[in-house]
């Protein structure tokens, strides 16, 4: 049994049944220590993720688990990001009763989405998907006694068991037609003839399933009452974590399928619906914490871009996972920065923040504007891979539209900025006591400046990955 | 085996009409139980024992007594059954009872029209076939769903608690508080985060 393939995985689920035990045993005042030994599982994890660089691409585990560049390098993006989560998140969760239990949350959370970003498997899949959903709804919701944070653990659980169902369908219906589960057989089995209009239905129903998780058109509904209504550091969690390993898994899906399944008309057309349709909604909220839901709604939609070109442009694969990449820490800056500002979430708490708080200001501004894509942050190279790949794949209406919302996406960040620079203020500001939120927010934004100024480095390390299958 | 089956088939179709027109909910529950114990009896005549134990295990064992438990503490009276009475007008069964019948017909014709063999058999799949594959292919699968079930636990556990028990705990709390923190929280206020009470506080 290759034990040493799961080490990293290992890793955090031991650290998660520690905290459980810890969080069960101990004070309730002491429970900031249980974000140490996440923060010591998730860098462990890390750890001996980067030890498993460099191999060959392969399956393991009888082909259900993958071990290549896509997984790996999703992987440490979505340990990294759920570090900075971590970070940001005891001084918040300070007064909670059940503090510890968060903290094994975020890490069953991960291992899901690790799963989702390896699986070779459709089991493997729904598992993933399952785990994470699971363990995400409680995050959504922690705050039991609070109405709008109860509000949107519900819808964020409702759609999740439509599309979960959805998606074990489409793995049921897959499973009649090929007769199993794992990617190779399946793979093999679809090359040759098969019923094609059952493998569409059972694609489309996958597909589904998984736009829950990159919160794409049509499942995107839980996405801005999240952001809006749950605590913060859960909503920085949820709005970019899950989507790293569903955008992962989706590809490693699709590119199963035979060329004459229509799976890049149907993902070229939710990456449309969902860039428009996440932008158009931004375009007139006052409420900070939901604008950032909507764009993030329709950063997923730049993010399926990739997706569509899987397989004709070589380079799609890179760009998918520096794009997301580039997306988890901007966004997590921003979500940093409202943690650190308490949760204000109100246009008018932000005016004037330039001049009585301007650190939080500036990284809040750069990750805004990473979030465009303007040069020479981490977002810009980003997006120009993106646009380059579909152009490449032949894809140039698909790109214009992007372009298109991108220039629109400028006004409603800009919304956020102008008056965070020229407004005034009367009141103080609010900030978060404690050094945690503090630090996670400066090195998100370090993290941010470092991606920008290393952006070249970085595509070089990714430029080579590709799927083992 | 032939005999076995339709016995076990005739009881379970009787017992499924027995849950539909009973009155008191727990007989109808009880005949639950009997319909899904035939149910396993019919997966065990056709060859496959391992089906047949979880059906008895899983439905008829774990998640039947869980329906008993809630009816028992739903504490359903005589009302309960004068409303089921009530309900069970032929205005309300006839629609259902129809469709139900227009099913039962495209089975009776597909099963006289069509070449049927009439045999009942099939390969016995054990216990031991499927532990196998579980093991095997399956093996990271089902580690990682006993994490999902810890995970559903520790969440379930979380959202599950009533608010009551919080204060309780609360008030418990208060005197060590009082002195650790050196602030004296109330007892009163809710375990919240700090978004909650700023937002409350801003507005």
């Amino acid at each position: 049994m290759p034990i040493g393939d799961v080490l990293p995985e290992i890793s955090l689920t031991l650290g998660a049944v520690a905290i459980v035990l810890f969080a069960s045993f101990v004070r309730q005042r002491q429970h900031h220590w249980a974000a140490v030994l996440a923060l010591l599982a998730i860098g462990l994890g890390a750890g001996l993720t980067v030890a498993q660089w460099g191999g060959a691409p392969r399956l393991t585990f009888a082909d259900v688990w993958a071990l290549d560049g896509v997984a790996l390098a999703s992987k440490l993006v979505v340990l990294v990001a759920g570090a900075l989560v971590v970070a940001m998140s005891p001084e918040w969760m300070r007064t909670d009763r059940r503090h510890g239990e968060y903290y094994a949350l975020v890490l069953f959370a991960l291992l899901g989405v690790i799963m989702m970003a390896s699986a070779s498997d459709t089991m493997e899949l729904v598992l993933g998907v399952l785990l994470s959903s699971v363990a995400s709804y409680p995050l959504a919701a922690y705050h039991r006694g609070w109405a709008p944070a109860l509000e949107a653990g519900m819808k964020y659980f409702l759609i999740g068991a439509l599309t979960n169902a959805l998606l074990t369908i489409g793995v049921v219906v897959l499973f009649g037609l090929t007769g199993s589960t794992g990617y190779p057989d399946i793979a093999q089995a679809l090359a040759t003839d098969s019923d094609r209009l059952a493998l569409t239905i059972a694609t489309a129903c996958v597909v589904l399933g998984l736009t829950f998780k990159l919160a794409a058109f049509p499942a995107h509904a839980w996405m801005p009452d999240v952001a809006q209504g749950s605590p913060v550091p859960s909503a920085a969690f949820l709005t970019v974590i899950p989507k790293i390993g569903a955008a992962v898994a989706l590809a490693r899906f699709v590119s199963l399928l035979p060329p004459d399944v229509a799976w890049r008309a149907i993902v070229a057309s939710i990456s449309v619906a969902t860039m428009t349709l996440g932008n158009v909604a931004a375009l007139r909220q006052t409420d900070v914490r939901r604008l950032l839901g909507w764009s993030s709604v329709s950063q997923s939609g730049y993010a399926l871009m990739a997706i569509v070109v899987l397989g004709i442009s070589d380079q799609a694969l890179p760009a998918l996972v520096f794009f997301l990449a580039s997306y988890a820490i901007a966004n997590l800056a921003a979500f940093a920065v409202v943690t650190h500002l308490r949760g204000r979430t109100a246009l008018d708490d932000y005016r004037g923040l330039a001049r009585h708080a301007p650190i939080a200001a500036t990284i809040l501004i750069v990750s805004l504007l990473s979030l465009v894509g303007i040069p020479p942050l981490v977002g810009f190279f980003g997006k120009l891979m993106l646009f380059r790949v579909t152009l490449e794949g032949g894809y140039a209406w698909l790109a214009l539209v992007a372009v298109i919302n991108t220039v629109v996406s400028l006004f409603y960040y800009l919304r956020i900025v102008a008056p965070m620079m020229f407004g005034s203020r009367q009141s103080a500001v609010h900030l978060l006591s404690g050094q945690w939120a503090r630090s996670a927010m400066a090195v998100a934004g370090v993290l941010l400046i470092a991606g920008g100024l290393g952006a070249e480095a970085l595509s070089l390390f990714t430029g080579s990955i590709r799927f083992a299958l | 085996m032939e005999i076995a089956f339709y016995l076990s088939a005739v009881v379970a179709v009787l017992a499924t009409l027995g849950v539909v027109t009973g009155r008191h909910p727990v007989h109808a529950l009880l005949y639950l139980i009997v319909s899904l114990i035939a149910v396993a009896m019919v997966f065990f005549a056709l060859g496959a024992p391992f089906a047949g134990a979880l059906e008895i295990i899983v439905y008829a064992g774990a998640i039947m007594v869980l329906f008993v438990f809630v009816v028992m503490m739903l504490n359903l009276g005589e009302a309960a059954a004068q409303q089921e009475r009530a309900w069970l007008r032929l205005s309300t069964w006839l629609g259902p009872a129809i469709l139900s019948g227009v099913l039962l017909l495209v089975l009776l014709v597909t099963l006289i029209g069509a070449d049927v063999g009439g045999r009942i058999e099939g390969e016995t799949l054990t216990a031991k076939a499927v532990g196998t594959l579980l093991f095997g292919p399956y093996l990271v699968v089902v580690e990682l769903a006993a994490m999902l079930l810890l995970a559903a636990l520790v969440a379930a556990s979380h959202l599950g608690r009533s608010e009551a028990h919080d204060e309780a705990h609360a008030v418990r709390q208060v005197p060590s508080k009082r002195t650790a923190d050196g602030r004296g929280r109330a007892a009163s206020e809710r375990p919240l985060g700090d978004d909650t009470s700023n937002e409350e506080n801003s507005r």
